[in-house]
This record gives C-alpha cells, sequence and structure tokens, in this order.
C-alpha cells in the first residue's frame, strides 16, 4: 500500500500542480485582458449578463414577490402609525399643491409675457428592475430594456421624483443602471439657492459626498440639490436630493429617489445639443469675391 | 481503498454547480437595492431616519453580508476536496466575478490560493477538532479578504471599502458553522474515513 501510494502521489502530483497553474494562469490572463482592454471585456460582462439573467426571470419575479410579501406583511403590524403619518403628510402636501399649482399659473404666464423657448421636453422609457448588482460593494440594477429599446449609455435614470443614476453597459435586453451611491459614480450638480457646481461622488453608503465646492459656508443643510447638466452628460435640472452633514462636517445628500423601493425606471433620452460650427459668418459680413490671390488673413487686416 | 465512483462525483460537481448559480441568482435578487445600513450608519455616525419603514427581514438582509459561495466552497473542500475541483472553484467564481460586477478573475484567482492552501491541510485537519478546521477557514476567509483588498489596489482599481470587506469576512466567518452543518445534514458531504482513497483526498 505504501508503494502504491507513494507510486500515485509520484504521477497525480506534477498533473495537479499543472492543473491549478493552469486555472490561475487562464484567470490572471482575462484579469490582465481587462486591466488592458476595459471596454471589450465589459461588453462581453454585459452579453453574458443579457445571455444569463433573464433566463431566470421565472424564478426571480416569484421569489422577490414572496419576500416583498414578508416584509409588507411586517409593516403591516405598524400600519396605524403609518396611517395617521401619511394622513398628517397628506394634509401638508394639500397646502404645498394649492401653492405649487399657482406657482405653475404664474410661471406659465412670466414665460409667455417674456416669449421664452425652453428646451423641448424629455421623453423618456420605464423599465423594470430585474436584479441588483449582487454584492455590497457595488450599487447598480439592471433593467430590462436595452439596445433593442434604443438605450444608449450614459442616460440619465430617475424614479418618479428623483435621479437615480446613469446607464453604464447595456445589453440586447438589459442594461446596467450605477446608482449614485455606487462607489464609481461621479455626477455634476448644482447646489440651489447659491448656485454653485460640485460633483456628487458616491462610496457605498446610503448618502453620496459632495466635492470640489468652491465655498461651503454658503451651503446650508437642506438646501436642494440638483443636476447641473455640465459635460453635457445629464440634462440640466433634475432633482437629486437635499444636502445633509454628517458628524465630521463633510457633506452629504439625501437622495429624493426612494431606493428602498426602486421597482420602475424612468429613463430619459437626452439629445446632444447641436452643435455650433462656424463662429466667423456671424461676425464678418459676406464680402465680394476680390479679384487676384488675396489671402484671407491681409483682408482680416486691413478691415 | 474505497475508489468514489465517477458517477457520483459527477452528481456532486453538478450539486456543486446548481447551488453556486442558486446563490448568484439569489444574490441578484432586487432586494437590496439601497447601500448597506449597518455600512452607512458607521460611516455617517448617526442612524438613518427612515422615511420608509424597514421591516425586520430588510433589516437583517442589509446587515448580514456574507459571502456564502466562499463558506460553502471551503466547507465542502475541508470534507471532500474530490467533490469540487480546482477547475470548477475557478469557472463557477469567474462567473461570479461577472455577473456580481467584480473585476473578472481577481477575486477567483486569491479564492484558488486560498482553497488550494486548504486542500492541503484538509487531510491533517480532518482528524481534529471542529475548532481547529474552524480556525484555519476563518484565518483563510480573513486572508482572501485582505488579499484582494491589497490586490485591487496596486492594480490601482477603485478599491474595496476596507470595513465593508471586514464586515463581509466576519460574517462569512460567523456563517460558517452553519454552513458545514447543512452540508453534513443536506448534503451528505462527510469526512473521508482513514481508510480513504488518494484520490478523495483530491490528489487529482
Amino acid at each position: 500500500m505504501a508503494t502504491e501510494k507513494s507510486a500515485s502521489e509520484l504521477y497525480f502530483r506534477p498533473v495537479r500542480r499543472l492543473l491549478v497553474g493552469l486555472t490561475l494562469a487562464v484567470l490572471v490572463g482575462i484579469f490582465i485582458l481587462w486591466r488592458i482592454d476595459s471596454p471589450r471585456v465589459e461588453r462581453l460582462r454585459a452579453d453574458i449578463t443579457d445571455r444569463f439573467v433573464p433566463n431566470f426571470d421565472w424564478m426571480m419575479a416569484p421569489a422577490t414577490g414572496a419576500a416583498n410579501i414578508a416584509s409588507d406583511f411586517q409593516s403591516y403590524q405598524k400600519i396605524y402609525e403609518q396611517n395617521q403619518e401619511l394622513r398628517r403628510e397628506l394634509q401638508q402636501m394639500k397646502a404645498w399643491r394649492e401653492a405649487a399649482l399657482q406657482l405653475e399659473q404664474e410661471n406659465a404666464r412670466l414665460l409667455d409675457l417674456n416669449n421664452l423657448r425652453l428646451d423641448p421636453k424629455l421623453t423618456h422609457v420605464t423599465g423594470v428592475v430585474m436584479a441588483d448588482s449582487g454584492s455590497p460593494f457595488r450599487q447598480s440594477v439592471l433593467l430590462n430594456v436595452g439596445s433593442r429599446d434604443g438605450i444608449i449609455d450614459g442616460w440619465a435614470t430617475m424614479d418618479g421624483i428623483g435621479l437615480v443614476g446613469r446607464i453604464s453597459g447595456v445589453g440586447r435586453n438589459t442594461s446596467r443602471v450605477i446608482l449614485l451611491t455606487d462607489s464609481h459614480s461621479r455626477i455634476p450638480v448644482t447646489i440651489q439657492p447659491s448656485g454653485q457646481r460640485a460633483i456628487l461622488a458616491g462610496d457605498n453608503a446610503a448618502t453620496p459626498l459632495v466635492e470640489f465646492l468652491e465655498s461651503p459656508d454658503l451651503v446650508r443643510a437642506g438646501d436642494r440639490v440638483v443636476s447641473s447638466g455640465d459635460g453635457g452628460i445629464f440634462p440640466a435640472d433634475l432633482l437629486v436630493g437635499q444636502v445633509a452633514f454628517d458628524p465630521d462636517g463633510r457633506m452629504r445628500v439625501r437622495l429624493a429617489a426612494d431606493y428602498e423601493r426602486l421597482k420602475f425606471l424612468r429613463i430619459l433620452r437626452s439629445r446632444p445639443r447641436e452643435p455650433i460650427q462656424d463662429p466667423g459668418s456671424l461676425l464678418l459680413p459676406v464680402l465680394p469675391p476680390v479679384s487676384g490671390p488675396q489671402p484671407l488673413t491681409e483682408e482680416l487686416a486691413d478691415g | 481503498m474505497v475508489e468514489t465512483p465517477l458517477s457520483q462525483k459527477l452528481g456532486y460537481w453538478l450539486l456543486y454547480i446548481c447551488i453556486a448559480c442558486g446563490i448568484v441568482v439569489i444574490q441578484l435578487l432586487p432586494l437590496q437595492l439601497s447601500p448597506i445600513r449597518l455600512f452607512s450608519e458607521l460611516r455617517l455616525g448617526f442612524p438613518l431616519s427612515g422615511q420608509s419603514l424597514p421591516s425586520l427581514t430588510a433589516s437583517i438582509r442589509s446587515w448580514l453580508t456574507p459571502d456564502i459561495l466562499l463558506a460553502i466552497t471551503c466547507a465542502w473542500i475541508m470534507r471532500r476536496p474530490d467533490y469540487v475541483p480546482v477547475i470548477l472553484v475557478g469557472v463557477i467564481f469567474l462567473l461570479a466575478d461577472l455577473l456580481l460586477q467584480r473585476p473578472p478573475g481577481l477575486y477567483a484567482v486569491i479564492v484558488i490560493l486560498g482553497t488550494e492552501f486548504l486542500r492541503t491541510r484538509a487531510f491533517e485537519l480532518r482528524n481534529g477538532f471542529f475548532i481547529a478546521e474552524y480556525l484555519t477557514v476563518a484565518a483563510v476567509i480573513y486572508m482572501i479578504g485582505l488579499l484582494y483588498f491589497f490586490a485591487c489596489s496596486i492594480t490601482m482599481i477603485v478599491r474595496p471599502d476596507f470595513l465593508l470587506l471586514f464586515i463581509q469576512s466576519m460574517t462569512t466567518v460567523a456563517l460558517y458553522p452553519l454552513v458545514t452543518f447543512v452540508s453534513r445534514a443536506v448534503f451528505g458531504i462527510y469526512h473521508i474515513g482513514p481508510g480513504g482513497g488518494d484520490e478523495a483526498r483530491g490528489r487529482l
């Protein structure tokens, strides 16, 4: 028996080592490939997700439903308190609604007086949340609309109220939304009364940080934060949330969107603005053709 | 010497694949949309006032973030290394990397390094007490988390939050006894007896 064992060890050990080595080499190779040519591997990842996740739809829907029923059942215990609270809030909301309606009318009248033309209305596609990121290190959701529905990378997504994230990674039938809370998320924002520009940076906590703010003294807790539209990525003036301070004094944003209940998300179709390409013709009068090969620069110098 | 028949091993390989896919799919269920509550509160220093009332299941889910797949893989390798061949571990964790938005291949490499270490120790530890096995596995799980953190730093990827990684490793370690119990009671993954074959020790 002893000889048998040693013989098998002699034979199997190197084969095993080779196997482990090969597996490790392949995995490291994939990782290095991803590090070098990230977009291509990410597209592969989107394709794999596209194949894999919708197949489990039949199972995901009932499981999610059951879990939600369980959590809803627990919230029934607090239903009386909740009901009272909602009534109180409804009263306040009614007052606000009146104010909003009056302001809207006034706003429309003023716009009409000024003959102001606003941006054309944004249209949107609505998608259903199919899956989340599956790990606490990434905050993203998978929607059931993809390149088939004309979704393009970089579009903004909202729930009914506030900004939720942006599209990053589109498969044929699915697309991934990187939420504002993700540690990779960076969004240009404006803080409302003071009108300062800043960057909203996620850090995997529920309230993202405000960075690159010029004068923090002008900002107080509760100020409105909206998207600024800088860089042409997002449409401007989408509601993001309110400013809050953590005990370290750092500025964070309480998000307006209800992240506990993301179910249907709006994807805003944003069209890039028309670029203005010929600046010269506005400034110079149209000159008659000059006889002789005279360079344009001299003409400019003369004029 | 009792050889494990190939058909039985094939069955367990399939079972491992099914369990792994099940875990990944359950993780993908859109139940945990907001960030981990414990983490957020540690970060913020004050409890988040929920406008929405958090229910019990939601709060349990948002507090525990164990890497159950890693715990199961370790538990099976400590008992029956031949049921979880290294290629299978590689493929499953690569798939998990791709689906769970991690850098593809990195976590898989680190998990293989960790589990290979366990595989070489599995034979020596199998006759000892559970506590010896538990401590070894706990050390390996923490090391996997640390290595992953440092690998991300070295390759200049946005690195995962250290606190969050620590919470994850801790909950994984805490759940390990339960996972071993379930694999023994439900799936029949026992230690091989002293007369177990070479193959069963995971030589190939």
